[in-house]
C-alpha cells in the first residue's frame, strides 16, 4: 500500500485573502498642470508595481476617491484587474467629506469580505492633498483616530509642498509625511511594495515598512 | 493497529528571506493511543522556531505521561490533560525564555494537540491552522477550524498574555478512523474558507493511504515531504506548511 499523492486535490474555490487600500486623492484645481501629470503617472508606476508580484496583485485591492468635488474615482478592485485613468484637476478641497467617504468604504468592503468568506488585511487609507480641507474636518478627524486606534484602519497622510500638515497631523495619530517635489513615482511603488509585504503576511507577523526617504520626509 | 506520517517543509518566502522552516510537528504511535502534536511559530517572532519545537516536545511527553497514568478517563479529565499539556508547553517556553535572556514573543507559536483513541477523539487548538477527522460512518469533518483575528495576519499564539481564553478543546466519542492535523500554510488548500468545511478530496487520498492497510510510514513521510515541498503545493502557498496524517487499519 502507499499514497498516491498526485490524487491530492486542491481547493480550488478559495478566494485569496484581500489587503485593501483607498486612495484619497486631492484633484482640486491648485492640483493642476505638472502636479496632476506627475499624479497619473504614479498611479502607473502604482499599478505596474502591484501586478510585479503574483500575490500582491490578486490580494491588493484599490479604490480610489478623489476630493474637489469628493467621487468615487474606482470602487475596489483587485490590482490585476486595475487600470489607471487619467485624473483631472478641478475645484475646492473637502476633505473632511473624502475621509468619511473612504471610511464607509472600507466598513461595507469588510461586510462583503465577511458575507463571502474572504479573510482579510487590516485595510489602509493613503491620502495625497497639496491643500488644506474647505470643509468641516473635524468629525472626519474623529473618525480616522477612534479607527486607528480600534485597529480598524492604517491611516496615512503625504502633504504636497503648500498642504497645510499641522491639520494633517491632527487627522491622523500618524505623523503625515511630506513629498519631496513632486516624486510621485517613488511614493507610489514605496506605497506598492509595503502593499506587497501586508499581502504576503502571515498570522502573527509584524510589518515593518521600508523607509520612505526616497521621495518624503516627516 | 495505528500508523502515521507527518512532514513540515519550509515555505519558498522563507526559502527567499532565508529563514529556518519554524512549523515543528511530532507524534507517538501506541497499540491504544496516538498523540499528534504540531506549531507554527509565528513570522514576527525573532526564534518562533524554538518556540515551536520547545511547545511540541512538551506538549507531546505532557501529554504522554498524563494518558499513560490515568488511561481510561472520565470527559472531564481529558479536557484537563489537554490543557494542562498547552500549560505546560508555554511554561517550558517561558523558561527557555528566560534563560537564553529573550523576551518570550520571540519564541511566538501556535500550537494544535490531538489525542486519539479507539472510541475518543480529543483536541486543543490555539492559533491557526486545522485538525479534520475521518469517522467510521465516512463522514469527514472539520474538528477544530483556524482560530484567527478580524485580519488575515492576526492570530493569539502560547506566547499571548490571553493565551488560556483562547484555547479551545473538543472532544469527539466517537471512533476517528482517521485525522489530519494541518497548520496555515496548507489551510487555503484544504479547508474551504467560507463554510470552514473539509475538502474530501484533499484528504481521501490521505485518509484511504493510512486506512486501508499497512503503509511504510517512514519512506511515505518522505514522499510527503516531497509533496509538499513540490512546484504543485508551493504555487498555491508561499509559508511553511505541515501534514500530519493518522489512521486505524483492521
Amino acid at each position: 500500500m502507499s499514497i498516491d499523492f498526485s490524487q491530492v486535490e486542491f481547493d480550488v474555490t478559495n478566494p485569496e485573502p484581500r489587503c485593501p487600500c483607498v486612495l484619497l486623492l486631492d484633484t482640486s484645481g491648485s492640483m493642476g498642470g505638472k502636479p496632476i501629470t506627475e499624479l497619473n503617472q504614479g498611479l502607473q508606476a502604482f499599478q505596474s508595481a502591484l501586478i510585479a508580484d503574483e500575490l500582491a496583485m490578486m490580494r491588493v485591492e484599490i479604490a480610489i476617491v478623489t476630493f474637489g468635488p469628493v467621487n468615487v474615482e474606482q470602487d475596489f478592485i483587485t490590482a490585476d484587474q486595475y487600470t489607471p485613468a487619467p485624473l483631472a484637476a478641478s475645484g475646492v478641497t473637502p476633505m473632511g467629506a473624502a475621509i468619511e467617504k473612504a471610511l464607509d468604504m472600507i466598513d461595507d468592503r469588510k461586510q462583503v469580505y465577511k458575507q463571502n468568506g474572504i479573510s482579510y488585511y487590516r485595510p489602509w487609507v493613503f491620502m495625497v492633498t497639496d491643500g488644506a480641507p474647505t470643509d468641516q474636518w473635524m468629525q472626519a478627524a474623529e473618525r480616522v483616530k477612534q479607527a486607528e486606534g480600534n485597529k480598524k484602519v492604517a491611516f496615512f497622510s503625504v502633504g504636497v509642498e503648500g498642504a497645510n500638515i499641522e491639520i494633517l497631523n491632527n487627522i491622523s495619530n500618524r505623523s503625515a509625511l511630506k513629498l519631496r517635489g513632486l516624486n510621485f513615482a517613488e511614493m507610489f511603488v514605496w506605497l506598492s511594495s509595503s502593499l506587497t509585504s501586508v499581502s504576503h503576511s502571515t498570522p502573527g507577523d509584524e510589518i515593518t515598512l521600508e523607509s520612505p526617504a526616497g521621495w518624503g520626509t516627516v | 493497529m495505528w500508523q502515521a506520517i507527518g512532514a513540515s517543509v519550509k515555505g519558498t518566502s522563507h526559502v527567499r528571506t532565508g529563514k529556518p522552516c519554524q512549523d515543528y510537528h511530532n507524534y507517538i504511535v501506541t497499540p491504544n493511543y496516538v498523540i499528534v502534536a504540531a506549531a507554527d511559530g509565528l513570522g514576527s517572532a525573532a526564534q518562533s522556531e524554538i518556540g515551536a519545537e520547545v511547545a511540541v516536545r512538551t506538549a507531546l511527553s505532557t501529554l504522554q505521561d498524563d494518558v499513560r497514568l490515568y488511561q481510561p478517563l472520565i470527559e472531564d479529565s481529558w479536557q484537563r490533560i489537554v490543557r494542562e499539556a498547552f500549560g505546560a508547553a508555554r511554561d517550558a517556553i517561558d523558561g527557555r525564555a528566560v534563560a537564553n535572556e529573550v523576551a518570550i514573543r520571540d519564541y511566538g507559536t501556535t500550537l494544535m494537540l490531538a489525542v486519539i483513541t479507539h472510541d475518543r477523539l480529543v483536541v486543543g487548538h490555539l492559533g491557526d491552522g486545522a485538525v479534520v477527522a475521518q469517522f467510521d460512518d465516512g463522514r469527514v469533518e472539520t474538528i477544530t477550524a483556524p482560530k484567527q483575528g478580524e485580519y488575515a495576519n492576526e492570530v493569539t499564539p502560547l506566547t499571548a498574555k490571553d493565551w488560556e481564553s483562547a484555547l479551545e478543546v473538543t472532544m469527539q466519542n466517537d471512533n476517528a478512523k482517521a485525522v489530519a492535523v494541518l497548520t496555515d500554510g496548507l489551510q487555503n488548500l484544504s479547508i474551504n474558507t467560507a463554510t470552514g468545511n473539509p475538502h474530501a478530496p484533499f484528504f481521501a487520498p490521505f485518509f484511504n493511504g493510512v486506512t486501508q492497510g499497512v503503509i511504510d510510514t517512514i519512506s511515505t513521510s518522505t514522499q510527503l515531504a516531497d509533496f509538499l515541498a513540490s512546484e504543485r503545493v508551493c504555487a498555491k502557498t508561499d509559508d511553511d506548511k505541515t501534514l500530519v496524517v493518522v489512521g486505524e487499519f483492521a
